[in-house]
């Protein structure tokens, strides 16, 4: 049996690995400089020069143990990967098991033409390997063995040739989605918010003393006007980050098919590539708020078994982007159907025959909101009483409004938008499980759709809570491998329904083997 | 009760769960009115008239705990069943909150067996059962003879083993060439 080969990452990564060490020892650095630089310290004894090699050994050393103790080989069809000095690590990875590839290039990666790479397997959430960094040429050989294919010429001009291009938005489409991207609800939040704190600000200028009171009097008019338009301007701020940051973060943005993998590439500053073979996608999802619904673009989502976790935050490389399952940020409505079948070639999922939910689950919302608007209400009416004592007169003074009809109207509103989620959710709820793929559509304000093949289903569930007992619903519960959206879940289903699909799905489920490497 | 979520005929789990399960119960609610006696000993301190007997708050916290925990260890050991398939494992359980849930044995990652101290003295082991890209457990049955948990272990490993094949990639594809790097 032949010794495995193990090859070094490129040298220049101690360059790139500089933030990093950096961020890490920045306590200890400061510390170093304070002790030096202070009047009386060492460096009066020692010199400059001292300084500068004891802060140049704090920095340099790390990277270079690393250097030296970090290697990979590629041995009788596993990934090798040792690491460490004083512990030793050795870690194989089967090259069947790898659900996705990432390449990841900061600014500085780019400069000096270098490339992370990290392999996810179906274990646990992060990157199951991180090789950094390698020259350019390195990291697409050994992608194209790990993928499995061949190592093909790695010129510039033949990688250009050799794929075929999926989807590639426009700018306009990336800067529609920056634009229509969460801040809605921040907006409207901050506005409401504005508008509850309002009040509360008037009455504690009224109780504070009068001295604040003075103060809040002589506030002119014009200064809440200038607050609105102080938030205003906040949110505007924000909303045109979050336009920029999606344009830097997805510029350039392309989905491309080669031999059986999506290859997505990314970035503007920051370079990001990855490949993710097709068969190991386990669940796709879509969603889609009302303002992008109205753009008609949405944004689609594969999940593998592997990591891709949404925005992690690695510390393996400070510049290192962050990584969601996310297929393409941005989608027009027309392409759906076309990526559909890409992501999940066997099946038909372009006219799902949907079904709804039982009726009665607006009656269910109404008698889940029940206990929790009795409790408020009541809760309500307690403290008025409290405040109503004699012991406790003049303290705080209810509005004889609030303090006749505040619990029944607190109720009463409670109680209505329980009726409002019900019907919403009534009409809103929709799924389907038609050629072996369990599909969902789901809310109204942020519509999502999720497919889960039954070949990818790992448990099924059916569930009931007291509520649902009462009307005979259940919830159905499908989990995949994947760790984002793992479930797909179908709420307020008459319970002999239920657990038809239950079975059906459960029993279709059997049929394959692994699903974590089969392809559906 | 309708044919669908009748469980009737399902296992149950031993019957000295019933009594892990109390002692468990009996235990949670001495330790929760123990922490019960600060509070108590604040107020009687602080209020001039304190209307209730000394330690009145921890004790009947202690009565609400067990007194309420015990029923429902009754009625949850009713309502926690298990079913060993052809190729599933079927887990029912819940008293206010029910649920049903199915894993198929060729989805079944590994199995835990584990058991506390009480437990062991009872002669229970917990089973757990995993499937791939789930942190916690798909299912777990949560006490069993200990014979009782070694068979249902075997008996779905063992079938589990029987029906994947062998890996149709690594059996089909040879591992790739070592690599050939242009700057080894």
């Amino acid at each position: 049996m032949a010794e495995p080969v193990y090859h070094r990452i490129h040298p220049l990564t101690m360059v790139v690995e500089l933030p990093r060490v950096i961020k890490q020892l920045f306590v200890a650095i400061i510390l170093v400089i304070f002790q030096f630089t202070r009047k009386g310290g060492l460096s009066e004894e020692l010199g400059f020069e001292v300084v500068a090699a004891a802060l140049g050994a704090l920095v340099i050393v790390p990277p270079l143990l690393r250097y030296y103790s970090f290697g990979y080989a590629i041995h009788e069809g596993k990934l090798l990967v040792k690491s460490g000095i004083l512990q030793k690590n050795l870690r194989t990875i089967p090259l069947d098991r790898i659900q996705n590839i990432n390449l990841t290039r900061s600014l500085l990666h780019r400069i000096l033409g270098l490339v992370d790479l990290e392999i996810e397997t179906a274990a646990g959430v992060k990157a199951e390997a991180s090789i950094s960094a390698l020259t350019d040429e390195q990291a697409h050989v050994l992608k194209a063995q790990l993928m499995g294919t061949k190592v093909q010429s790695f010129s510039r001009v033949d990688r250009e040739l050799d794929r075929t291009v999926i989807y590639r938005p426009t700018v306009k489409e990336l800067l529609l989605v920056g634009a229509s991207e969460n801040r809605a609800g921040a907006m409207i939040a901050a506005v409401l918010g504005f508008g509850a704190f309002q009040p509360m600000l008037q009455s504690f200028f009224e109780q504070e003393g009068k001295q604040v009171a003075r103060s809040a009097r002589s506030l002119p008019p014009a200064g809440w006007q200038l607050i609105i338009a102080g938030i205003f301007v906040f949110i505007l701020i924000g909303w045109i980050i979050s336009i920029i940051s999606a344009f830097v973060k997805y510029y350039n943005f392309e989905l491309s098919q080669k031999d059986g993998n999506l290859k997505r590439t990314y970035g503007l500053i920051n370079h990001f590539e990855n490949m993710l073979p097709i068969k190991r996608i386990q669940t796709v999802h879509i969603d889609q708020n009302f303002i992008q619904r109205w753009l008609k673009i949405c944004k689609m989502y594969a999940a593998t078994a592997g990591g891709m976790v949404q925005e992690k935050k690695s510390e393996a490389n400070q510049a290192q982007i962050a990584t969601a399952p996310l297929l393409t940020p941005v989608l027009r409505d027309d392409m759906r159907d076309s990526l559909l079948k890409t992501a999940l070639p066997k099946a038909d999922v372009s006219n799902p025959e949907w079904q709804p939910v039982s009726k009665n689950t607006i009656y269910r919302h109404l008698r889940t909101g029940l206990w929790p608007s009795l409790f408020f209400s009541g809760l309500m009416a307690v403290v008025f009483w409290i405040y109503r004592q004699p012991f406790t007169r003049g303290v705080v003074k209810i509005q004889p409004f609030w303090d006749q009809f505040g619990p029944y109207l607190t109720f009463t509103g409670l109680m209505l938008l329980a009726l409002l989620s019900g019907w919403i959710y009534w009409k809103c709820a929709r799924w389907s499980d038609a050629h072996s793929v369990i599909i969902t559509r789901l809310g109204w304000f942020k519509r999502r759709w999720n497919y889960l093949p039954m070949d990818k289903v790992q448990l099924v569930s059916v569930s009931q809570s007291p509520a649902q007992r009462w009307f005979k619903l259940a919830t159905v519960d499908f989990d995949s491998a994947a760790p984002t959206f793992q479930k797909t879940e179908i709420d307020d289903m008459p319970i002999e329904e239920a657990f038809a699909l239950a079975k059906r799905v459960h029993t279709k489920s059997g049929d394959s083997r692994d699903s974590l490497v089969d392809g559906f | 009760m309708n044919g669908a979520t009748d469980i009737s005929g399902w296992k149950h789990l031993h019957e000295n769960v019933r009594k892990l399960w109390r002692i468990s119960n009996l235990i949670t609610g001495v330790v929760v009115a123990g922490f019960a006696v600060i509070p108590d000993l604040i107020i009687r301190k602080s209020a001039d008239k304190w209307p209730l007997f000394p330690f009145a708050i921890p004790l009947v916290v202690l009565v609400l705990i067990v007194g309420l925990g015990q029923w429902i260890v009754g009625r949850s050991f009713e309502c926690y069943r298990y079913e060993l398939g052809e190729d599933d494992l079927a887990v029912a359980k819940g008293v206010f909150w029910k649920s049903w849930r199915f894993v198929n044995r060729n989805r079944i990652q590994h199995v835990d067996l584990s058991s506390g101290p009480i437990a062991r003295a009872l002669g229970l082991v917990h089973v757990s059962v995993f499937v791939g890209g789930m942190q916690a457990a798909a299912v777990s049955i949560p006490g069993l003879s200990t014979h009782d948990a070694e068979m249902l272990r075997s008996k779905l490993i063992k079938a589990s083993a029987e029906v994947i094949p062998p890996d149709p990639m690594s059996a089909t594809t040879p591992p790739p060439a070592p690599p050939e790097f242009p700057n080894g």
